[in-house]
């Protein structure tokens, strides 16, 4: 595993994470697209590609296939009061082992696909006082805890609500374009993203 | 262990050969932890690999309920299903689709007391703990355990309702 990459500080208190290990056929690049895709509609990454920050892409071919790693660092500011008090911090790690192009038939139809075991593994934090606004004011340090803990004890709880919610819907769309029994009642991106057999 | 976290002292674990609705599993547990009040359901772990016998699953669910300022429960299900296919069986004239294969799952549960660690700041306030604990809780401790064991005992009976095996109830 590559240690000096993924070793960094954390950003903020730990929220949520999950991880979603699939061992099959699917399309490496359509997947690699619907999670951009996802990230982007749900403002955890700009449309410029050169800020999306993506700070690994380690691809190593083994006899047994190829072995790809990667790391997305993204982190999305919140709109409305406050908004600069809180940021939300999102790691997404993927490694994917024995990845082999193969041929597969759907509805008699020939199409190119990837075979391998495909991991990926998010993890969301929330930042209070990322920029540290709170902390470097005069009267505002000697009452950091009170601003957090006591006045803006409901807007926190409400922003981990939130981000606890992103990540099961992140969650869903990747189950729901592997088509994996998901946990929601209603699916994430059911009708405009293709299936794996789609794809 | 840390003293103010009293686990449960046997999960109980289901274990299943034959067929099984996977979609109705998962909603009966969702349900039924929804139902209990635990309604922050997190899965920290899916992990689904096809191999030449069937598809192996391993799904992990946790959720947590906090009684009170004081007392928090957590409930931990871990399935996990092997040789899993897609098959088609013939009930009361109908014709269903459902999974057929190794199904074994552990409900575990665990009581944190002094959750919020207001009590973790020094060895004097963790004694102080251990003193309320004895002296005042007293034997309500045991009923806060007791909570959560019952919630074990009801959703493994819940599942093998589910699962429909011969012995429940």
């Amino acid at each position: 595993m590559p240690a000096q990459v993924s070793a960094r500080k954390k950003p903020g208190d730990e929220i949520t994470k999950f991880t979603v290990v699939y061992k099959d056929v699917y399309s490496w690049s359509y997947f690699y697209k619907l999670m951009h895709e996802w990230l982007l509609e749900n403002g955890y990454c700009s449309p410029d590609d050169q800020d999306f920050k993506e700070i690994l892409y380690e691809h190593i071919d083994r006899p047994f296939g190829a072995e790809i790693w990667l790391r997305w660092r993204l982190e999305k500011s919140e709109t409305g009061p406050y908004k600069e008090l809180f940021k939300y911090f999102l790691d997404i790690n993927f490694h994917i082992l024995g990845q082999k192009e193969v041929e597969v038939v759907s509805g008699g139809k020939k199409y190119k696909a990837d075979k391998g075991e495909l991991e990926v593994e998010a993890i969301a934090y929330l930042a209070q006082d990322p920029d540290k606004k709170v902390e470097n004011h005069w009267l505002g340090k000697h009452f950091q805890d009170f601003v957090f803990k006591v006045f803006l004890k409901k807007k926190v709880k409400q922003h981990k609500k939130q981000l606890a919610y992103d990540m099961q819907r992140l969650n869903e769309a990747i189950k729901n374009y592997l088509k994996l029994e998901a946990y929601l009642p209603e699916r994430e991106l059911s009708e405009f993203y293709q299936k794996r057999d789609q794809s | 262990m840390a003293d103010n976290e009293i686990p449960l002292d046997k999960p109980p674990v289901v274990r299943y050969y034959g067929p099984f609705h996977l979609r109705k599993l998962i909603d009966a547990i969702r349900g039924f932890l929804l139902g209990e009040g635990f309604d922050d359901i997190q899965e920290p772990s899916y992990k689904h690999k096809v191999g030449g016998e069937g598809t192996d699953l391993e799904i992990k669910l946790k959720t947590d309920r906090k009684l009170n300022a004081y007392v928090k429960y957590e409930m931990e299900i871990e399935m996990r299903i092997s040789d899993m296919k897609d098959v088609e069986v013939a009930r009361d004239g109908e014709k269903l689709k459902m999974q057929h294969g190794r199904v074994q799952i552990t409900v575990n549960g665990k009581t944190y007391l002094d959750f919020q660690k207001h009590f973790e700041g020094n060895n004097f306030l963790k004694s102080l703990r251990t003193f309320y604990h004895k002296m005042i809780l007293g034997a309500k401790v045991y009923e806060y355990a007791d909570y959560i064991e019952t919630r074990a005992m009801r959703l493994q009976d819940l599942i093998k309702r589910t699962l429909g095996t011969e012995t429940h109830g």
